[in-house]
């Protein structure tokens, strides 16, 4: 196999162009689909995802790429990387990337990804404006919960 | 917190996920922080995910009280209440389910099928006998009726296995005679013809305790003789004795098929195999339980919820501590238990006791 089929450009949808391993793209059950199915050359147009996140989803698919001989990460180091990946991004990011995961069926991404927004909402206010699920209950409901639960905490 | 608040409109940067990526998302959200789920939206009351939930059921005088394990983030979770202390060490604590005039219950008629819980021949005093049926929905926290047996039971004893519930009672008060009942879960009926019971001088159902063990229905006498029923083959067989050493008082439960007892302070299993009690390994860190009228055991989703209850001196109050122990057969004749957390949860007055603890499926 020469050095170029082991290559592959991904382009994003404001048309950034990012060449990985082949290794590395395929970890994306969307574009081995694309890649099988020859209908593309080797260069992949992604329609749904920004430069910006294509980006992180290449450096993610990187870092969990086993390309010969190379992938001797331990567990527990890829855990720590995974972590300290999704710490720092903002709600708008982290959705990105969700539908990044999603879109490019990257099942431990998209694992991942859900995981860090669950546990980044944790209080009711963040539950209503993170995810941005309305709040149904009318204000006499919402006092009477409130209130059934005040005492618990009263120790 | 009594203002409702403003939807903060999202800048038009934010994406927002479709339903099934946001209900990905809020299925890996910690079964801890479902109260606070629950408090989020009316829809949720209705969420595809499914975990074992804690409830706890204490009487006092005239009241049948319920209770749920819950989870409290870092955060206060009711903004504006100064009142509430720093978060304790572990964050668990019990929460009134709020749910008024529970009928009155007693731990051998409480049964968890699902998301529900079954309370058989309630509404009754002790003392008299009662043929209805309660159940409350662990989704919607509403008690209705189930069809009620087809005779009163003066006392009974309940356990669920393959989608029934097996009903040993005593239906007379004075001139006693065991009684077997079948309620079907899924069809919702009791059996018009159920097997029939046992002898009284075999195993009497009055006062008595039941455990599902090995696909069998157990119930264990208060002189302790022990019968248990085979309901593939229709028969009843005696049960060891030694099995219900430990069986008899309220502190016990089975969980994976294994029997579990508080008794005297020990936390103990029963090897079906070796027909021996054998104490819980590991337990570091658990401190020393109180006598087993003060302690309960429930299988909390495959792992071992204790609780237990201490004194407050002089205070007229008491507390609730609860431990939740991952369990691990480690040989055919060690089971280990890993103490995940323990902490108190609660303080009730001192007239609470202490009924029966259940995982509901919600």
């Amino acid at each position: 196999m020469s050095k170029s089929e082991k290559k592959i450009v991904l382009k994003s949808l404001d048309n950034e162009a990012f060449e990985v391993e082949k290794a590395v793209a395929l970890q994306s059950q969307t574009i081995w689909v694309m890649c099988e199915d020859k209908c593309v050359g080797n260069e992949i147009p992604l329609e749904n995802v920004t430069g910006q996140i294509l980006a992180k989803v290449i450096d993610y698919c990187k870092k969990h790429a086993v390309v010969d001989g190379d992938g001797d990460e331990s567990s527990e180091e890829l855990k720590n990387w995974d972590t300290e990946f999704t710490k720092n991004m903002d709600q708008s990011t982290l959705f990105n990337m969700i539908l990044a995961a999603n879109y490019l069926n990257i099942k431990s991404l998209l694992n991942l990804t859900c995981q860090a927004v669950a546990d980044k909402t944790k209080t009711i206010d963040e539950f209503h404006t993170f995810l941005n699920i309305e709040n149904n209950f009318t204000p006499e409901e919402e006092a009477q919960i409130c209130q059934e639960n005040l005492w618990a905490f009263d120790d | 917190m009594s203002q409702k608040k403003e939807v903060t409109p999202q800048p038009t940067s934010n994406p927002s996920l479709p339903d099934d990526l946001l209900m990905s998302c809020l299925a890996r959200v910690s079964r801890s922080y479902y109260r606070i789920l629950s408090l989020v939206s009316k829809s949720f009351g209705s969420l595809g995910h499914t975990e074992s939930c804690l409830y706890v059921c204490l009487t006092s005088y005239s009241d049948t009280h319920w209770f749920t394990l819950c989870w409290k983030p870092d955060q206060t979770i009711m903004t504006n209440d100064t009142s509430m202390k720093k978060k304790k060490s572990s964050g668990y604590y019990l929460a009134r389910v709020p749910i008024p005039h529970s009928p009155r219950a007693y731990f051998p008629s409480l049964v968890a099928v699902g998301s529900d819980i079954y309370n058989i021949g309630s509404n009754s005093r002790y003392d008299l006998t009662s043929s209805s049926v309660s159940v409350m929905d662990c989704r919607s926290h509403k008690w209705h009726e189930a069809p009620s047996m087809r005779v009163g039971l003066a006392s009974l004893s309940a356990s669920f296995i393959d989608g029934k519930i097996y009903v040993a009672g005593s239906s007379g008060i004075y001139a006693k005679k065991n009684s077997f009942e079948v309620f079907d879960t899924k069809t919702k009926t009791w059996d018009p013809e159920p097997p029939i019971s046992c002898s009284m001088t075999e195993c009497s159902f009055s006062h008595s305790r039941s455990s599902c063990i090995d696909g069998k229905f157990h119930v264990v006498a208060a002189d302790k003789n022990a019968v248990a029923y085979n309901s593939k083959e229709g028969r009843w067989d005696q049960v060891e004795r030694r099995m219900c050493h430990y069986m008899f008082l309220r502190c016990y439960c089975e969980i994976e098929n294994v029997l579990y007892s508080a008794f005297k302070s020990a936390i103990r299993w029963y090897d079906t195999n070796a027909k021996e009690w054998r104490d819980l390994m590991g337990l570091v860190g658990l401190p020393k339980l109180p006598p087993c009228y003060f302690v309960r055991l429930a299988d909390y989703g495959g792992k071992l919820a204790v609780l237990w209850e201490e004194d407050i001196p002089s205070s007229g109050e008491k507390m609730i501590w609860s431990a939740e122990i991952m369990l691990e057969r480690r040989k055919n004749h060690i089971i280990w238990g890993k103490v995940e957390w323990y902490d108190y949860v609660l303080t009730v007055p001192k007239g609470y006791y202490f009924v029966k603890v259940l995982a509901a499926i919600v």
